[in-house]
């Protein structure tokens, strides 16, 4: 029944190009982004592309066995969203006709499948644009992502703040109304959002001597468990290699949203190792962490080891063993991400180091908490960097952060997961101009984060956030 | 008195308009032409929607136009002028409107004069003068309104949206609209008009609808590079602007034409006697040389430096590199006054720009490409510039990271300027071999660094040292190695490198290479016949000037100041 209906496609575009002479080729449309045989939530905005190569008109047939759209362009698709969601509503699996002309010939391309999973995907993400630059940065903003309907947000952009710098944007398991971001710079702190309240909070004190920086939410949204670390960069001086970012020392400690107290532990704050990238496991019972020994001179040298300890969200101690998840194998590991539902540990691996975005080699793994099997994520790793990554509420979605499209500019990509633990080949966050808007854009996408709401914050809750303090509690 | 009075009304905007013209296109060309590279108009929709997209974003945007025609200083000097005279004429008219005569007329060319000498430091933007200029007219346009509901209407609406347009020099025109409601058309709607725009205006401020400081959310639009705004200076010139609005109007009756004449010829004296104080001489000289430098221009940076001593660490830095790159700092290092290894580097910390050349032709690639982006993420008004972003497509093409080279090649195809160059580049990293076998980038290539090694800017000359052991045929890196050495007055270190050719040494390198032969005691005769006895000779000479002239730097000077036997002896640092 699918062949019948394909061929009807196929004869359908091939109508489309009856005003130019016919060529039919048995290759996939270039067509960027790339969609051929990824895997889409029911509920995503329309997957509008453009073609790669130089074209007068690009004709495409949207079909879902039963129904189908046709859309027309000068060099791309766009799609009406109302007639995609309509496509979309009963569909199992897209399949998708490109005919494009170009020079008077009418190239009619290989179809591709695109398969609708009925997993949801969360409302929108939450990012960093920011330069991929150096030490100094420019204009950069904290924004959110309509994915249901291809929208931009800002959330902050540091214009705001005499150019401020401003980060790590945190959600409890992707609740807009429990977050946090840092913002850095005079007059700047962590602005901790709480069921509709805004604080404004200094988290350095004498004792931790730098303000709080990785954060982890506990799922409860009542701790957060933050790394602590003294950042430095050195910068090479060979084509294959810019720069590194490494940590001088490094310590986790927990940050209580009812107390206001920021704990520190001395099993986590020790000067023999390093201890950063705190992530809570999805019941709240385990801190994982990232560990190493610190080495100043020779950075290839500092290998992260994927560490947890025991964490009481009661009392809000942590237990007095630490125990080595994977020790790497001669890699380092970093970014553990507990999936909400308890199955797995995301990781990212790389030769050495903390900071594995200037990394090429720089891969995602999953470990299967219910086993320990451990592998690499081929489904969704590229030649070029796999960095920061985070799991959808529903745990059925991961968005990773890639550098794969040209080797500097990171993009965010999304991929499915099923039952099964077998992922997706993920896909570029649609835009509604995707040409247009990626290869303008000279900033890269940082942390990408999954949210389940638009964020209700305005530039004057920012403004006029209380001022506070975190309140040191040393455990013994 | 009275055709004295009309001849100057005529002769004034155009002396205004020439003069401004000279002084920008010709006098701060250089200035024109930094200003220029530090932005980076796109002819896109997505970037006019970004530029105006917050508080006086629309008067960003016509600004980032005009000044991309800085490009060609003389274009962008009479853009500068001609809007000199607009805002002038803008305020004469509304001038009149108010006062219902001439009085005190030449006083419409204070804001102009004072917005002259506030562009005089290039951190104060065009920006402030696009908003006051149309501020003015939109105000003479609102004037010329004759039927008072239409003139009302468009009051409200048109002092909104300037506000939103250009941001805070709408409040000039708020003064006008209602000076000239009160003093001349004297309808209450209009004053209404204008009240209530004061209302929407103030409900939009508390909005807070943009992601702009409280001190931008004064001006608006980017008046100024930085984020510090010196408000006070602004309000002193909106509020002059506004008396010189009004002023005429309350005195009017005892004006007569000699004092205007006398206010004409005031206002020509004080804008001839402050003009010159606000002059950057050094801003413009230093500017020059950067320009020249980033294009490569040495033989031009050269020759400027011999009509007039480089006056800045960082033009003197400017100089030596060109003296290495044209393959001439062998032989002049010293016809220049040299004031130690300062003039050859600066640390990451003190300076990106200049520095960022040097690394970059040295075939420091990869710093020379960190340079570029942090000078461009210092840009204080975040904007992309033009110098960095041609910088970064070269960098990345050189260190064969090809798609991100096209990619900003790509985005400076949306240039008015930079298009052709863009599309060059791109036509010869589509062609197989071309950039290897290019005159520039083919030699940066082979000259990047072989082996990784960590840059630290404060040891530059151990970052040479190393780059010279990679690569030996890296002349630039091997002759600015030696320049520093020489300026360190490392004699053995330069000794230790120097390569003595077939056709012998440069004249400084030999001056240099004698007095280490004499310091160990070196016969002459027993070294390598390729150099130049003379220089031997000379050396005695200059050790038998220098015990006869008493250790006097002024004495010696006069004949061996170009020699680096006097550097030694007599340059501190």
């Amino acid at each position: 029944m699918r062949k019948i209906f394909t061929l009807i496609l196929l004869a359908l575009a091939a109508v489309a190009c009856s005003t130019a002479d016919k060529r039919t080729s048995d290759q996939l449309p270039p067509i960027f982004p790339d969609y051929a045989g990824v895997t889409i939530p029911v509920n995503i905005a329309p997957l509008n592309f453009d073609v790669t190569t130089p074209a007068k008109r690009v004709e495409a047939t949207i079909s879902n066995g039963t129904e189908q759209i046709e859309v027309k362009g000068r060099e791309g698709v766009r799609i009406s969203p109302r007639k995609w969601r309509a496509l979309l509503a009963e569909a199992e699996r897209l399949t998708v006709t490109v005919a494009v002309t170009a020079e008077g010939v009418c190239t009619q391309y290989a179809p591709f499948e695109i398969e609708v999973s009925r997993d949801s995907i969360d409302y929108g993400l939450c990012y960093r644009r920011i330069d991929p630059g150096y030490e100094y940065y420019a204009r950069m903003g904290l924004y959110y992502y309509d994915l249901t309907e291809n929208e931009e947000h800002i959330l902050i952009e540091n214009t705001l703040l005499g150019s401020s710098c401003v980060n790590c944007h945190s959600f409890a398991k992707t609740n807009p109304s429990k977050m946090m971001f840092h913002i850095r710079g005079n007059g700047g702190g962590t602005l901790m959002h709480l069921e509709g309240e805004n604080k404004l909070l200094n988290t350095k004190t004498d004792a931790t001597r730098v303000s709080c920086v990785y954060p982890s939410w506990h799922p409860e949204g009542r701790y957060i468990a933050y790394s602590i670390n003294d950042i430095k960069q050195t910068f090479h001086n060979v084509p294959s290699k810019l720069l590194d970012v490494y940590d001088y020392w490094s310590d986790v400690v927990i940050y209580d949203t009812k107390t206001g107290q920021l704990n520190t532990y001395p099993i986590l704050s020790d000067t023999v190792r390093m201890e950063t990238f705190p992530s809570f496991s999805a019941d709240g019972r385990t801190l994982y962490f990232c560990s190493a020994e610190p080495n100043t001179v020779s950075l290839p040298e500092v290998q992260y080891e994927l560490c947890s300890v025991a964490f009481d969200p009661e009392t809000g101690e942590v237990g007095n063993e630490i125990t080595t998840v994977w020790d790497g194998e001669g890699t380092s590991l970093l970014f553990p991400r507990a999936s909400y539902d308890g199955r797995y540990l995301m990781v990212t691996r790389s030769a050495y180091g903390t900071f594995p975005i200037w990394h090429k080699d720089a891969d995602l793994w999953l470990i299967d908490l219910a086993t320990g099997e451990r592998r690499a994520l081929d489904e969704l790793n590229s030649d070029n960097t796999e960095s920061y990554h985070s799991w959808s509420s529903s745990s059925r979605w991961v968005v990773f952060s890639s550098r794969r499209i040209d080797g500097l500019h990171t993009r965010p990509f999304i991929a499915h997961v099923d039952d099964e633990g077998r992922f997706s080949k993920p896909f570029l966050l649609p835009q509604n101009e995707p040409t247009k808007w990626y290869e303008g854009l000279m900033q890269s996408y940082n942390i990408p984060e999954f949210i389940s709401a638009p964020i209700d914050i305005s530039p004057r809750d920012i403004l006029n956030a209380e001022e506070g303090a975190v309140e040191l509690n040393a455990r013994k | 008195m009275k055709q004295i009075e009309k001849y100057a009304r005529l002769v004034l905007p155009l002396l205004l308009a020439v003069t401004a013209w000279l002084f920008f296109g010709v006098f701060y060309r250089w200035h024109l032409l930094y200003i220029e590279g530090n932005q980076l108009f796109l002819w896109t929709a997505d970037y006019a929607r970004e530029t105006i997209a917050h508080l006086g974003g629309l008067g960003d945007y016509v600004t980032r136009f005009l000044v991309q025609f800085y490009h060609l200083p003389l274009l962008g000097g009479a853009i500068v002028a001609l809007l000199l005279v607009a805002l002038q004429q803008g305020v004469q008219r509304i001038m009149q409107r108010v006062a219902k005569s001439d009085a005190l007329w030449p006083l419409s060319y204070v804001p102009s004069v004072a917005y002259w000498v506030l562009l005089c430091n290039d951190d104060f933007t065009l920006v402030g003068l696009v908003a006051l200029a149309a501020s003015m007219w939109t105000a003479v346009g609102i004037s010329r309104i004759k039927n008072n509901w239409t003139r009302a209407t468009v009051a409200l609406v048109g002092l909104v949206a300037l506000w939103l347009a250009v941001g805070g020099a709408a409040v000039v025109a708020w003064v006008a609209v209602v000076a000239i409601e009160v003093a001349a058309t004297r309808d209450w709607r209009t004053l209404v008009a204008a009240v209530l725009a004061a209302v929407a205006v103030a409900v939009m401020w508390n909005l807070r609808l943009w992601y702009q400081s409280d001190e931008g959310m004064v001006t608006g639009g980017l008046y100024f590079r930085y984020v510090d705004i010196p408000l006070d200076v602004f309000y002193k010139l909106w509020a002059a602007t506004a008396a010189v609005l009004v002023v005429p109007a309350l005195v009017k009756r005892w004006v007569r034409e000699w004092i205007n004449v006398v206010v004409a010829v005031a206002v020509i004296g004080a804008t001839a006697a402050v003009l010159p104080k606000y002059y950057d001489a050094n801003g413009e000289d230093t500017m020059a040389y950067y320009y020249l430098a980033h294009n490569g221009k040495w033989n031009e940076v050269i020759e400027r430096a011999s009509k007039h001593d480089p006056q800045t660490r960082p033009a003197m830095i400017c100089l030596n590199l060109s003296l290495v790159m044209s393959g001439q700092s062998g032989e002049r290092l010293f016809d220049f006054p040299q004031y130690g290894p300062a003039g050859l580097f600066m640390t990451y910390d003190e300076d990106l720009i200049f520095c960022g050349e040097v690394l970059y032709h040295l075939g420091f690639v990869n710093e020379a490409q960190r340079y570029a982006y942090e000078m461009m993420a210092t840009n204080p008004d975040h904007q992309r510039s033009a110098f960095s972003v041609t910088r970064l497509a070269e960098t990345n093409m050189v260190a064969e990271r090809d798609k991100v080279a096209r990619k900003y090649l790509n985005t400076l195809k949306h240039t008015l300027f930079y298009r052709l160059w863009a599309e060059n580049l791109l036509e010869l990293m589509d062609t197989p071999k071309a950039v290897d076998e290019h005159r520039l980038y083919g030699k940066l290539r082979r000259n990047q660094p072989a082996e990784n090694f960590s840059f630290f800017s404060d040891k530059f000359d151990k970052m040479l040292e190393e780059m010279v052991d990679q690569r030996p045929k890296n002349r630039e890196a091997y002759e600015y190695l030696m320049a520093f050495y020489l300026l360190y007055k490392d004699v053995d270190s330069f000794a230790e490198r120097l390569i003595i050719p077939t056709n012998g040494l440069p004249r400084v390198y030999e001056e240099a290479f004698a007095m280490v032969c004499r310091i160990n005691h070196v016969n002459p005769a027993t070294l390598p016949a390729n150099l130049n006895r003379a220089t031997f000779e000379r050396l005695e000479r200059y050790i038998h000037a220098y015990n006869m002239s008493g250790n006097n730097p002024e004495v010696m000077n006069k004949d061996w100041g170009r020699s680096y036997w006097f550097y030694t002896n007599f340059i501190r640092f």
